[in-house]
């Protein structure tokens, strides 16, 4: 079977290093791609990404760790594996690996044979599945409940929400799932960008599964960030219909005793739980509680958010 | 002789076509990227406001629509509205590919004409999309937009190569199109169609692009192919931009019969291109 070329990009201010990590990986069949400042880097991966990242620890103006942290805290660009490449003289430096989040490590200068054995192992390890959903990159249940119980602990005050697609089924039913999945992408997309676009600190987007996302915020402005939530998937998601469906506004289908019957465009319905206002002592209790508001908010038509109003 | 020249032609063609995907970059006017950066450093800025800045410009919204229906996306051919590009891309990746993008440093009237006909197709495109109740408006001024896509990506190419084929136009007193064949062996309606290909764009944007002088030939988007068809007419007999030399293409008749307008409608519309374009293309092309 004939494979792609991987494509590792290096980004590297020094032209030395830079020519050493080339030749080795060019020579072992991969076709090589540089950058030589942090801006251009980012600029690079997210016109076209690599397969895989070689990123300088030691870079002036924006640095490897700045670099990585933009990479890693987007669902899309995150699963990239990045190898931090550290010059000999700065092994002294203390690295905190919890938010230099690269995938391994190689100190500079480095023999030919262990940088392709770092990069093999890199991709090997890529590949595997982490607790991640493979759909969309968004961290998966074990993460979320993990993030949730620290939130709860932390004695910090957060707003959890609870979203699923309304009618993703017939959707799914009509132009099968791998047109599903695409829905889910972009769903997904959605949720990431409309927290990040808010520079909301430590938001945080989880895939519980299907059609079933969590989305994690400060209390302060969760109505805000719903509102905006549903009206980009409300402007985007008739794109996802074949031209007669989106004219019409819906799907005809026949349901399980052979009825016909017509299903509306997909919307959303959130279920929003305030941890000041809900008495959460664990994770259970908020996720409980938070798919709760979600079924109530799903026997109101259209895309809706339905706030815990309990004190 | 003559078969020489087909040679030379083809092999020509294949190059272009070729070089097509190692394209990393669509420079843009240096006032579209000054007034960008603007928005983007602005604090309260919201992604509609760097939708509508990036809708005014092809190579931009090109760059953000074959970004965001790339497969790494995973939704491949289903995006063709900027306004929804921007806000899957993300206002952080638009921002680090904003502030990079390259640019003329000192575009000629060529350039500048060909962004002013692009844009005056796009509100043609919008007006008559919205005349003829078209559901998705914006998609068809998007449509419009990029309906010369091919020019655009023959400048990133061979600046040099696309004054060569105005040049060959205005000297010849010939359309664009048959300089570009002449010159190079295939015309920008054809560079176009590859490359919206070549980036995955929906069929909605491709038929347009590949079809607007033949719109007959359009098999999935007829309606808003024969619309940009007609706002590229339009536009030109107006005389907007476009480095050409004032000749008008024809206007298809089926095309022109499908669509049910008046002439009354056409001057309607005309007008208010003309308004809106010199206030754009004065504060945004020629400006920084």
């Amino acid at each position: 079977m004939e494979e792609t070329v991987r494509t590792i990009l290096i980004i590297n201010d020094e032209p030395e290093e830079v020519a050493g990590l080339r030749a080795p990986l060019e020579k072992a069949g991969y076709a090589v791609h540089e950058a030589h400042s942090g801006d251009r880097a980012l600029e690079r991966v997210y016109a076209e990404p690599p397969s895989l990242v070689v990123l300088d620890l030691m870079m002036k103006g924006k640095t490897g760790a700045d670099i990585c942290a933009e990479l890693k805290g987007d669902n899309v660009y995150g699963h990239l594996p990045v190898i931090l490449s550290v010059p000999e003289k700065a092994l002294g430096q203390r690295i905190n690996w919890e938010t230099l989040k690269v995938d391994d490590y190689l100190v500079l200068p480095c023999s030919e044979k262990e940088l392709l054995l770092r990069t093999t192992l890199c991709f090997s390890r890529a590949s595997r599945d982490l607790d991640a959903n493979p759909l969309t990159g968004l961290p998966g249940n074990v993460t979320i409940i993990r993030e949730i119980e620290r939130r709860i602990s932390g004695g910090s005050h957060f707003a959890l929400a609870y979203l699923d697609i309304d009618h993703f089924k017939s959707f799914n039913d009509r132009y099968g799932f791998a047109r599903g999945d695409e829905v889910l992408r972009m769903t997904a997309r959605i949720l990431v960008n409309v927290l990040r676009g808010l520079e909301e600190e430590g938001a945080y987007v989880g895939h519980v599964g299907g059609d079933d996302f969590i989305f994690i915020m400060s209390p302060d402005n969760c109505t805000e960030i719903c509102e905006q939530i549903i009206g980009n998937f409300d402007q985007i998601v008739p794109t996802f219909y074949d031209e007669e469906d989106r004219a019409r506004g819906s799907i005809l289908s026949t349901d399980r005793r052979g009825n016909r019957v017509v299903f509306p465009l997909m919307t959303i319905s959130i279920g929003l739980v305030d941890s000041r206002n809900a008495e959460i002592a664990h994770y259970g209790e908020a996720s409980y509680r938070a798919s709760q508001l979600k079924s109530y908010a799903k026997t109101i038509a259209g895309s809706v958010y339905v706030k815990d109003r309990r004190k | 002789m003559a078969d020489r020249e087909e040679q030379v032609g083809g092999s020509q063609r294949e190059d272009i076509r070729g070089r097509i995907e190692e394209i990393e970059d669509l420079p843009t006017l240096p006032g579209v990227t000054a007034a960008l950066s603007e928005i983007v450093a602005e604090r309260g800025s919201t992604s509609r406001d760097i939708a509508e800045l990036v809708s005014k410009d092809p190579a931009l919204s090109a760059k953000f629509l074959k970004l965001v229906n790339a497969p790494f996306y995973g939704f491949p051919e289903r995006i063709a509205s900027v306004q929804n590009a921007v806000l899957l891309v993300g206002s952080h990746v638009v921002k680090a590919v904003a502030s990079s993008t390259e640019v003329y440093g000192a575009p000629g009237e060529a350039a500048l004409g060909l962004w002013d006909h692009s844009l005056g197709v796009a509100l043609a495109s919008r007006l008559l999309a919205v005349r003829l109740d078209v559901m998705d408006a914006d998609e068809v001024m998007v449509a419009g937009l990029l309906h010369d896509l091919g020019k655009v990506v023959l400048y990133a190419l061979s600046g040099e190569q696309a004054e060569e084929t105005y040049r060959l136009a205005a000297e010849g007193n010939m359309l664009t199109s048959e300089a570009e064949r002449q010159v190079l062996g295939v015309d920008h309606a054809e560079i176009g169609g590859w490359s919206a290909q070549c980036w995955n764009f929906p069929a909605a944007l491709r038929e347009p692009i590949s079809y607007h002088h033949e719109p007959a030939l359009s098999k999935r988007s007829g309606l808003k192919t024969a619309i940009v068809h007609l706002a590229d007419v339009l536009v030109h007999a107006v005389g907007f931009g476009d480095g050409g030399n004032g000749l008008v293409p024809p206007v298809d008749e089926a095309a022109w019969n499908s669509l049910g307008l008046t002439e009354d409608d056409l001057r309607e519309i005309a007008e208010r291109v003309d308004d809106e374009l010199s206030a754009t293309a004065t504060s945004l092309y020629r400006s920084a």
